[in-house]
């Protein structure tokens, strides 16, 4: 065997050791393996709670819908690793030291939190389908609710690598518990829904996962084909017409309901957790320069 | 099958059996290397130009190995003849075979079972045929090599206490290994010295041997060529004489002229400080084999085992090669140094290269590998360190010191004294200013990369995993640290062992969370010692802890150091237990050394009852103490 191949083999070993290793962990951490699970089930029915007959009616009550699922989505995906790593940053130097390679260190908490994530996204649509009705065409995969599924998924994945980044960044699990809740702020504010950006911060907002996140469910629930309340609540033919006329609203680009238009926001989705993988195992690197 | 034919071929020759004084041994000898095939010899001799006669001299030198301060004088003109052949054997190596080489013993007779099927084995064949036979063999092999540790090291601890000679190997311009015993407390080396090396580039009185306290000391008396210890030239100014450095096992001493590291006048001192008749030295003959020389972790038997987590399975090989020795390293995890420098690929071997494997020094000379196998520690010279940081502050001053092996050293000193600034500075994590560390015979800053694998550092605050158990983390621990190469049932028994080591077999079911301090401080040190590495620094590990687990603790590295045969520095406070430290390093503030010594000898130098009032009296007298420490080190006393 060269060395290139023994290099490949042992990075390989080193990612199935680390993997094996969170599944212990995590197996005899009965708290947070119940948060985990539980997360999802309580953010999905204060979800349902809230949300109005009129899902995938109205454009209004399903944008607000969407929105609130997105932020879940952010949430549970950052708050699942943003301790991860920074918790046992000493040990990780220590390993480093004697050879563990970044890359796959980081690519085995990845491919654990993505089975974690996997499982969160099935838990919290189950519950919503109960309460919700979802369209049954879907533009992707042919059943809505799979697409839908699908962009959960991804969204909170791209968070949760975001999560890992920024556990990679900070000495400190305190240090991140007092980030966490800016950088909700900053998705919410960025995504485009609460408020129109313009100028500086339209472009900050092309890096924030809520943003495509936000694109990606409008587009699958075809929000530019959904009526707004008022029209809806219209009592005869006649007044309808009247403020369809005066209410007509323009057609938004970002909720384009076709395929390319969704499966770029995927593919976008994707690229932020590549990328923040990345930036997080060279963020690592500096862990060789802390002090002891 | 290919690989029968190899091993059968061993059989014929193994190294060490050709070892008697026996004409029809010497016969077979002189054949093979006649023999049209093995021509290496010839070769050999117009790659290194000299005449190289393998089996002269044979009946003359049995008596002579054992010259010492008595022996005349003029001998020196009969130097040559006197020499040792590797071929016939002084009666201290004829008893190494059954001593020793155990690993090769065992697999001698496992390879007369299997040498029934032969089949024509290609020279190329060895690379793929080194699997052991059997793996359950193998972890047995491994648990008795570390209870052979165990009581091998207790051995060597009661010479220490009588006192044995240590003894010199010397490889001379005759090309022949020799062994001297260093009988008396001061002991010349030189043209005309005690000991006589009769090269041309030795000065008459070359260098001195002395002995204070059982300690060794080398200086050099101000030779015309100097002397390299470890690859280091010991003189700091060109034919004055160096100052006294104490020696270690294994340290090699050397004296050559620039440029010339193939001339047959540079000589080569091994020291060892087992006396002649406990010395483990043993050699292998290359032009005797007719396959490459594997070094490994587990080797086929006539191949050198050694057996250290450090190394690979199959860590390097030295095959003939255009008519010298060519060394390749075979993708070894932590890699082959050679006269202190990292090698890749393949190195062709020059006389007298020190090749440094994990902790085992094998020494190339005139076609023979001389190394010791014995579990070694690990010697570390601080050859004045300083560390000054912003602001021009300096928070580590001139310290000069050598750890040696297997010594369990404590670092005290009040607050701000920088303590932690020297144990990172010696440990590589934050390298000194100026200065530096010689770990072994090779710079630790330079080569760190090399090195780290056998340094262990267990932190002040136990870095674990909380919901794991004792036995799952170390199991984790030890595959991501060991060679890839370690086989599933070899990681449980190393695993099994180091709990036995630490007294941890009670709890290797119990999750870390619901450990006490002092079991999680033995599961970080237990963590470590998975790896096997040689040194361990560990940062007060007693803080925290109350007297009785302390105490336990501190035994427990005292047997560590002493029993397992590891160096073991200790940053500490407490003081209750300090009588067990063979050394202690006391710290002034601003980092300067005050003392470096035994306990006992601490009250006397500071003039105290008891070693905390220490602490009061330097406090305000920081220089007067570095001035006493470096007047009585410059004295001679102790360093």
């Amino acid at each position: 065997m060269n060395r290139k191949a023994i290099k490949k083999k042992s990075a390989a070993q080193q990612m199935g050791t680390l993997i094996m290793r969170q599944v212990f962990i995590l197996r005899s951490n009965i708290k947070k393996l119940l948060m985990i699970i539980l997360l999802p089930v309580v953010t999905a029915v204060i979800v349902c709670g809230v949300s109005s007959n009129r899902m995938f009616e109205s454009y209004e009550d399903t944008k607000s819908t969407l929105f609130t699922m997105v932020c879940v989505a952010i949430w549970i995906g950052l708050f699942n690793s943003i301790q991860e790593i920074c918790q046992e940053r000493g040990i990780l130097k220590r390993e480093y030291m004697a050879n563990l390679k970044l890359f796959s260190y980081i690519s085995s908490k990845f491919i654990v939190q993505a089975v974690l994530c996997l499982l969160q996204a099935l838990v919290f649509l189950s519950i919503c389908g109960i309460f919700i009705e979802f369209p049954e065409e879907g533009i992707i995969t042919g059943n809505a609710t799979l697409d839908i599924f699908v962009t959960m998924f991804l969204i909170m994945l791209a968070s949760d690598a975001m999560g890992l980044l920024i556990s990679s960044l900070v000495k400190s699990g305190d240090l991140a518990n007092i980030i966490a809740p800016v950088i909700l702020i900053l998705q919410l504010v960025m995504s485009g829904v609460l408020f129109t950006l313009e100028g500086a911060t339209k472009y900050i907002s092309y890096v924030t996962v809520s943003k495509w996140g936000m694109e990606g469910l409008g587009s699958i629930a075809k929000l530019n084909d959904l009526e707004m309340n008022v029209i809806l609540e219209a009592k005869d033919d006649a007044t309808r017409q009247t403020l369809e006329s005066v209410m007509e609203r323009e057609v938004e680009d970002i909720f384009s309901a076709t395929t390319s238009h969704i499966i770029e926001t995927w593919l976008i989705l994707i690229g932020f957790s590549v990328l923040f993988l990345i930036l997080a195992s060279l963020a690592l690197r500096r862990i060789s320069k802390d002090t002891r | 099958m290919n690989n029968n034919k190899y091993n059968r071929q061993d059989n014929q020759s193994p190294p060490f059996n050709n070892q008697q004084n026996n004409p029809d041994n010497q016969h077979l000898n002189q054949q093979k290397i006649s023999a049209p095939q093995n021509n290496y010899n010839d070769h050999y001799n117009s790659y290194y130009g000299t005449n190289f006669s393998p089996n002269c001299n044979n009946n003359q030198n049995s008596d002579l190995n054992r010259r010492s301060k008595t022996a005349p004088h003029h001998q020196n003109a009969h130097q040559s003849q006197q020499g040792y052949q590797p071929q016939s054997n002084g009666p201290q190596y004829q008893k190494q075979p059954q001593k020793n080489n155990l690993g090769g013993q065992r697999g001698y007779q496992n390879n007369i079972g299997n040498s029934t099927t032969i089949s024509t084995g290609s020279p190329v064949s060895y690379q793929n045929n080194n699997q052991f036979p059997n793996n359950n063999l193998y972890t047995e092999d491994y648990d008795r090599t570390i209870s052979e540790y165990t009581s091998r090291y207790k051995d060597n601890n009661r010479y220490a206490s009588q006192q044995s000679n240590a003894s010199l190997i010397i490889i001379d311009n005759t090309r022949t290994i020799r062994t001297e015993e260093l009988t008396s407390d001061e002991i010349t080396i030189g043209r005309l010295g005690d000991i006589i090396i009769s090269s041309a580039i030795v000065s008459k009185s070359h260098g001195k041997f002395s002995r204070i306290n059982n300690q060794y000391y080398y200086e050099d008396c101000g030779s015309l060529n100097g002397t390299l210890l470890n690859g280091v030239q010991i003189q700091e100014q060109p034919n004055k004489p160096s100052r006294r450095y104490a020696l270690g096992n294994g340290d090699v001493l050397k004296v050559e002229i620039e440029n010339s590291i193939n001339s047959i006048e540079n000589i080569m001192v091994i020291f060892s400080t087992q006396s002649l008749s406990h010395n483990n030295w043993q050699f292998i003959n290359l032009y005797q084999r007719n396959t490459p020389l594997l070094i490994g972790r587990a080797v086929p038997d006539g191949n050198l085992q050694l057996n250290s987590m450090q190394v690979s399975k199959k860590h390097a090989q030295i095959f003939s090669y255009n008519g010298g020795f060519m060394l390749q390293d075979l993708n070894s995890l932590n890699g082959i140094c050679v006269n202190g420098k990292r090698i890749r690929g393949n190195y062709p071997l020059y006389e007298k290269d020190v090749i440094s494997i994990g902790s085992t020094k094998i020494i190339f000379t005139n076609g023979n590998v001389i190394f010791n196998t014995d579990p070694n520690g690990v010697k570390v010279d601080v050859q004045d360190i300083s560390r000054v940081v912003k602001g021009n502050k300096t928070i580590l001053s001139h310290v000069t010191l050598t750890i040696n092996p297997c010594e369990l050293v404590a670092i005290i000193g009040g607050s701000g004294a920088g303590k932690s600034t020297f144990m990172n500075c010696v440990n590589g994590f934050e390298p000194a200013t100026s200065g530096r560390v010689i770990m072994d015979n090779l710079n630790l800053y330079s080569n760190y990369n090399t090195l780290k694998s056998r340094i262990g550092y267990v932190p002040q605050k136990d870095e674990l995993h909380d919901f794991l158990t004792v036995k799952q983390a170390l199991i984790f621990t030890a595959q991501l640290r060991l060679n890839n190469d370690v086989k599933k049932q070899e990681l449980k028994s190393r695993v099994d062992n180091v709990l036995k080591i630490m007294d941890l077999s009670d709890h290797r079911k119990t999750m870390i969370k619901k450990l006490s301090g002092g079991q999680k401080k033995r599961v970080s040190i237990a963590m470590e010692l998975v790896s096997d590495p040689d040194i361990f620094f560990l940062d007060e590990p007693t803080s925290g802890l109350d007297p009785e687990t302390e105490t336990a603790l501190m035994k427990q590295l005292k047997h560590l150091s002493s029993s397992i045969g590891k160096t073991i520095v200790v940053i500490t406070h407490t003081l209750q237990n300090i009588h067990l430290f063979d050394k202690i390093i006391f710290l002034g503030a601003g980092g300067k050394l005050c003392y470096y010594g035994t306990p006992k000898e601490a009250l006397d130098f500071f003039g105290v009852e008891a070693l905390p009032e220490a602490y009061e009296k330097i406090k305000n007298n920081v220089d007067y103490f570095v001035n006493k420490y470096n007047n009585q080190k410059r004295g001679g006393k102790s360093e």
